[in-house]
């Protein structure tokens, strides 16, 4: 129960935990939509044996004491929805959301809303626009049969180009919220609503801050190889010094065995 | 005669031992599919409570708790796993017909068809243990059905051919069985919950921290060392004791 070697030990488990999540945004670097994780590291309470400002006489104060940490823990492992990189695809049923906001998704078997950012939309068997996992987009569009040319313009209206007209068939509506953040990563591509993130706030892309649709283009994941790459070496050089805090300790403590 | 501060040294010996096999049977399961951690207990105990100076409390290990914490999952592609996202447990039929819990969901299928877990016990759905018929595909949905595309069949007749029981125990009643599997304490099953969120295609593995279990092992093996150093200690003054008693006679 050394003090020490426990202290130690929570600086390894950090960067073990740390190393998880630079893996988890690596692997995603490709992912359409993906918004990289940030970890944030946080040190863990303070022992006091002498606390500072104590009175030492009538007159004087201690100016400090003596308080002792017990390690770190990983504090925070929030999700930053920075803009990604945009490409253009040309295919008609691509969108990107340049700015705030989400589209709405209804997935199966739930009947709270999920919002996703990944854009590369497609049409399934009843002619409603999906998301690439067959998720309906909400509200639901409806693409008639014989649509020969898709267009989604910025605010979000959805017309289609038939042999004797083009019509507006509907509109994509995006939400926003206060903190995004907070929501829940459901894998798929999708988010869910929490009490951290805020009630959606409805609104028309591009309108009052709310981010504009670009049609034929797909938002990249946010993960900066780079940075990603950096963060590892420092995470396993930090491991490494935890590492070798707790060989010090055990020879320390194999000394005392030895020579007393 | 030697001083009774060896036997208080014995019981602290005997207790890191413990903790060290503990130590050890984690480390070994690692890679064990659902395995969970085990933890040991250490108690103290105050002997002959009469004298003013309490010189001999002994330790002693109480028993040990499991770790239910959820431990990594990771995706496999076998059609035939599944893991558990949060709490709950998977109802299996153990060899003596008692119905026992895991969290390892990799599951396979024995000659006769039944849904089996690696180790041959029979999961349980919910109306009894899952016969698959000979099918070209089997897999598990998320709602914990199983189901079969029996040959000569085209997509559409996908048919399920049994419901997982999931469960939700109170985790403060199970005690884990010889086999690895948690009993409720007593007698009892527990009821089918459907608050379990089951991942088909994954797999969790087993919640020891390697990082945190190496490190308790180098703590638990320098304070055996130093209860063996006690006792030595206390076996030498016991020697020099006897010398000096030797001549005086």
């Amino acid at each position: 129960m050394d003090s020490a070697l426990w202290t130690a030990r929570t600086g390894l488990e950090a960067q073990h935990k740390h190393l998880a999540i630079i893996s988890n945004n690596l692997a995603n670097a490709n992912t359409t939509g993906f918004k990289k994780n940030r970890a944030e590291f946080e040190d863990l309470v303070y022992q006091v044996f002498k606390q500072p400002g104590a009175a030492t006489s009538d007159q004087t104060h201690s100016p400090n004491g003596i308080v002792v940490g017990t390690g770190v823990k990983l504090a925070d492992n929030k999700k930053m929805f920075t803009q990604g990189p945009i490409t253009q695809t040309n295919n008609s049923l691509d969108i990107t959301i340049s700015g705030r906001g989400f589209l709405k998704v209804e997935v199966p078997g739930d009947s709270d809303l999920s919002y996703t950012r990944a854009g590369s939309l497609q049409v399934n068997n009843q002619g409603q626009l999906t998301m690439h996992n067959g998720y309906v987009i909400q509200p639901p569009i409806t693409i008639p049969e014989g649509a020969q040319n898709i267009n989604i313009s910025k605010d979000g209206a959805v017309s289609v180009t038939t042999p004797n007209s083009t019509d507006e068939i509907g509109r994509i509506e995006t939400a926003d919220f206060i903190n995004p953040s907070g929501l829940l990563a459901m894998g798929e591509n999708l988010y869910k609503e929490t009490n951290g993130s805020g009630q959606p706030i409805l609104g028309t892309p591009g309108v009052d801050g709310f981010g504009t649709l670009q049609q034929g283009c797909l938002e990249g994941s946010n993960v900066n190889v780079v940075e990603e790459m950096v963060d590892l070496v420092e995470a396993q050089r930090t491991f490494e010094m935890s590492s070798k805090a707790v060989s010090a300790i055990d020879g320390i403590l194999q000394t005392l065995i030895r020579e007393s | 005669m030697v001083d009774r501060a060896l036997f208080t040294a014995m019981s602290g010996e005997k207790s890191s031992m413990e903790g060290m096999q503990i130590a050890a049977a984690n480390l070994a399961n690692v890679n064990t599919p659902g395995y969970r951690a085990d933890y040991p207990l250490v108690a103290s105990h105050v002997l002959d409570g009469n004298s003013a100076q309490n010189a001999r409390v002994l330790s002693y290990d109480g028993s040990t708790y499991s770790d239910f914490e959820p431990g990594p999952i990771g995706y496999t592609g076998n059609s035939l796993d599944v893991a558990i996202s949060g709490e709950g447990f998977i109802a299996v039929q153990n060899k003596d017909g008692k119905e026992g819990y895991t969290r390892a969901g990799n599951f396979r299928l024995n000659q006769d068809g039944l849904l089996t877990s690696s180790r041959g016990n029979l999961i349980l759905g919910i109306d009894g243990p899952i016969t698959v018929p000979q099918a070209k595909r089997v897999s598990i949905n998320k709602d914990g059905a199983v189901l079969a595309l029996p040959i000569g069949e085209t997509e559409k007749d996908i048919v399920e051919v049994g419901r997982l029981k999931l469960v939700k125990p109170d985790v403060t009643k199970l005690i884990k069985g010889e086999d690895g599997m948690f009993y409720i304490n007593g007698e009892g099953q527990s009821e089918a919950s459907d608050s379990v969120n089951l991942v088909p295609e994954f797999l969790e593995g087993s919640n020891i921290d390697a990082v945190r279990t190496l490190v308790d092992l180098i703590d638990v093996s320098r304070r055996f060392e130093f209860h063996g150093k006690l006792a030595k200690s206390v076996d030498d003054k016991g020697f020099s004791c006897n010398s000096l008693l030797k001549d005086l006679v």
